[in-house]
């Protein structure tokens, strides 16, 4: 047995240039199609919590995009828009971006108006450092965040942003997501 | 759809900063192959210019393995691996390369052999304790687990140059390391015990000041780390409020969150003339980094001793490497750590990627992204490579662009109690940013001396990194978050350390356990 140990040593190390095997094989799944299992909502990794916040959005016309679209007819065009994870600011779904003038801009949605107002709250005192210049007002059941890059750098487009905001009718049935 | 009253609740105090993958310890169990081969798992490494007193001039180094050591881990300890070659690398001429590189290989055995043996009922019968009786200096007759090291220097490329012993101002060129603090009725004064195991040494090429002479000493020490490790662990965690069970992100610096507070590590010391580590008194900067390889072949030994469990054979293989802290736990990918382990800073060109365009700001931007946090916006973050990667200039840039923890030997040691925690990343100003301006050492709290010039144990690192991450030395349209006091709630500072050299403090004891903070008193 020794002796087979000693010679296994000398062939691992003689083979030390060899290519690494290759992954075994994944064993293949069933015929029948998978089933699709929710993720727990407590311990889903973040991935999975973001599609899972994206698919469960509140039933309400003031949807994140519309604003954007509304924000975007007055000129307050985001380059690209980026999901964020809801659940940090107690919300169902969070939408934002920034403009070209770096200003930025996020959306909320929550569950219910009454919701929404305490969002705006949560967020107003526990990220008042983190996000300093930040504006909120309430719309339905969506959050509208603006953050000036510098104090009052640009008080004309903030005040833009947030009347296109106020315009958008709470209780149409369009749905435009 | 409505979130459950569990996850408000655990949300309440909240929010996160989400490392996918990754643990924020310096650099503990970082990547997957190290979490099976903890004792050559490189931790920590501290450079710093030595300011105990009567050491001007002296640069210490302390490199760091085998993580997460509970005191009363028996009836093994933490002996580091016999088969493995632990070294510590020197650049002195800004090419990335090692010019200089400390090599140690450690040993194994038992007393007599065989170990300490019983008699009982007429047979020998071998005990299964490291050591049978009290421990002290100069006394070790009762030890059972003897564990020694052998020191070489290399000047050039460490496999292909000749490797010249080092050896004590005695003339030994095998040295001491002491046991591990079993507890306090083994070791009754570990302190002095363990003093007994440091060494002076001649270094061959070396003249050191006159009346003083280099210094080596391997042991256990208390793990001078600090970091909120379960936190960001576990996904939701920091808040904002300073409410509840969770740190405030920006809080207070220190909020009793140190995980490491009650494990031990080992520690590899060196105390060296800063004179005969540089190239020359025109280049004071130097780079350092550690490593730690094996032999490419190991096979189990089927018919296993002491002395042999195993069977090694081949060239090496480095499977750690450790120079900046959090670089491969908070920078690299979960695909690339074990490959960054095995790399050499020359080519480090491969990783650039990962901090020219980090992941950690964008994930923080992902997680409080809603309330209108946004994450640096200027790629690539050529802040980030300056303190990463090629060194602040005007303090402590040498010429390369990899990475490794920089020290201007230059800039004079600060006194223990006049040490800022935030060393010099305090030496710019917040409001200007800053990397091309000069350091300004008039700055309130600057401390050229601290990290990132070099690293202290008492630099609060975690602190500095996660601000840096997220925009500090960028101005605010760059970063609009980027001057806030981020922090993981586990603050450290020179007062937890020694004054001399080793400056870790010495190990906690196995037993009786000392009460960790925030135990019931």
């Amino acid at each position: 047995m020794r002796s087979l140990f000693v010679s296994t040593i000398v062939a691992l190390a003689a083979c030390e240039s060899e290519p690494p095997a290759p992954p075994p094989a994944v064993a293949p799944a069933s015929a029948a199609a998978p089933k699709l299992i929710e993720p727990s909502k407590e311990l889903s990794p973040l991935v999975a919590r973001l599609r899972y916040e994206a698919n469960h959005r509140p039933a309400s016309s003031v949807t994140a995009e519309r604003v954007f679209d509304a924000l975007d007819r007055s000129d307050i065009r985001v380059t690209e828009r980026r999901q964020y994870l809801g659940a940090s600011m107690r919300a169902s779904y969070c939408l934002g971006g920034q403009t070209g003038d770096d200003i930025v801009l996020a959306v909320c949605e929550y569950p219910t108006h009454g919701a929404a107002v305490a969002g705006k709250a949560f967020m107003d005192g526990r990220f008042a450092a983190m996000a300093p210049g930040a504006h909120r007002e309430v719309q339905d059941v969506a959050v509208l965040t603006v953050v000036d890059p510098a104090p009052r750098a640009h008080p004309e487009i903030v005040a833009r942003a947030f009347q296109s905001f106020a315009a958008l009718p709470p209780h149409a049935t369009q749905n435009n997501r | 759809m409505r979130l459950t009253n569990r996850l408000l609740g655990g949300l309440a105090a909240f929010t996160t900063v989400l490392v996918p993958g990754a643990g924020w310890a310096s650099s503990h169990r970082e990547a997957p192959f190290l979490t099976k081969n903890p004792k050559v798992d490189g931790t920590d490494l501290y450079i710093f210019n030595s300011f105990a007193s009567g050491r001007t001039g002296y640069v210490t180094i302390l490199a760091n393995y085998l993580p997460f050591q509970d005191p009363q881990g028996g009836p093994n300890f933490f002996t580091l691996d016999p088969a493995a070659l632990y070294e510590i690398h020197v650049d002195n001429d800004g090419d990335a390369r090692e010019d200089i590189t400390f090599q140690f290989r450690f040993q194994t055995t038992l007393a007599g052999g065989s170990g300490i043996q019983l008699d009982v009922g007429g047979k020998k019968i071998a005990v299964p304790y490291s050591a049978v009786g009290p421990l002290a200096a100069g006394h070790e007759d009762s030890r059972n687990l003897l564990e020694t090291y052998k020191l070489q220097i290399v000047r050039g490329r460490r496999r292909d140059r000749t490797v010249e012993a080092v050896a004590s101002t005695s003339g030994a060129s095998t040295f001491g390391k002491p046991l591990d603090n079993v507890g306090t009725k083994t070791i009754p004064d570990y302190a002095s015990y363990a003093r007994s195991f440091m060494y002076d040494i001649n270094l061959p090429g070396c003249t050191p000041p006159r009346g003083t002479h280099p210094r080596v000493f391997v042991g256990q020490r208390k793990e001078g780390f600090s970091v909120n490790l379960g936190q960001i662990f576990d996904l939701l965690h920091f808040n904002t409020s300073g409410i509840g069970d969770v740190a405030n992100i920006l809080g207070p610096q220190y909020q009793g969150f140190d995980d490491l507070a009650g494990k031990n590590v080992t520690s590899i010391a060196l105390e060296i003339p800063a004179a005969c580590l540089i190239k020359d008194a025109q280049h004071p900067i130097i780079g350092a980094w550690t490593t730690a390889s094996v032999r490419q072949a190991r096979v189990i030994n089927p018919d296993p001793t002491f002395e042999r469990p195993t069977h090694e054979g081949g060239p090496w293989a480095q499977v750690s490497r450790l120079g900046m802290p959090l670089v491969n736990e908070v920078v690299i990918g979960l695909k690339d750590k074990d490959r960054f382990n095995s790399s050499e800073p020359k080519d480090d060109a491969q990783f650039a990627d990962y901090v020219t365009n980090p992941t950690l700001p964008a994930v923080a931007e992902l997680l409080f992204g809603g309330a209108g946090v946004v994450a640096p916006r200027r790629f690539p973050r050529t802040d980030l490579v300056a303190a990463f990667l090629t060194g602040i200039p005007g303090v402590n840039a040498n010429g390369s662009t990899a990475e490794m923890v920089r020290l201007n030997t230059a800039i004079a040691a600060t006194p223990a109690d006049h040490q800022n925690s935030y060393g010099a990343a305090l030496c710019f100003d917040p409001a200007t940013a800053k990397l091309d301006a000069k350091l300004n050492v008039n700055h309130a709290g600057c401390d050229p001396a601290g990290f990132p010039n070099g690293r202290r144990p008492g630099d609060d690192v975690v602190d500095i990194e996660l601000r840096v991450a997220m925009g500090y030395l960028l101005n605010t349209t760059d970063a609009p978050a980027g001057q806030l006091p981020y922090v993981d709630g586990a603050g450290i500072s020179q007062s937890a350390f020694d004054t001399t050299f080793p400056y870790l403090k010495d190990p906690r004891p196995g037993a009786p356990q000392m009460p960790k903070p925030g135990d019931p008193q």
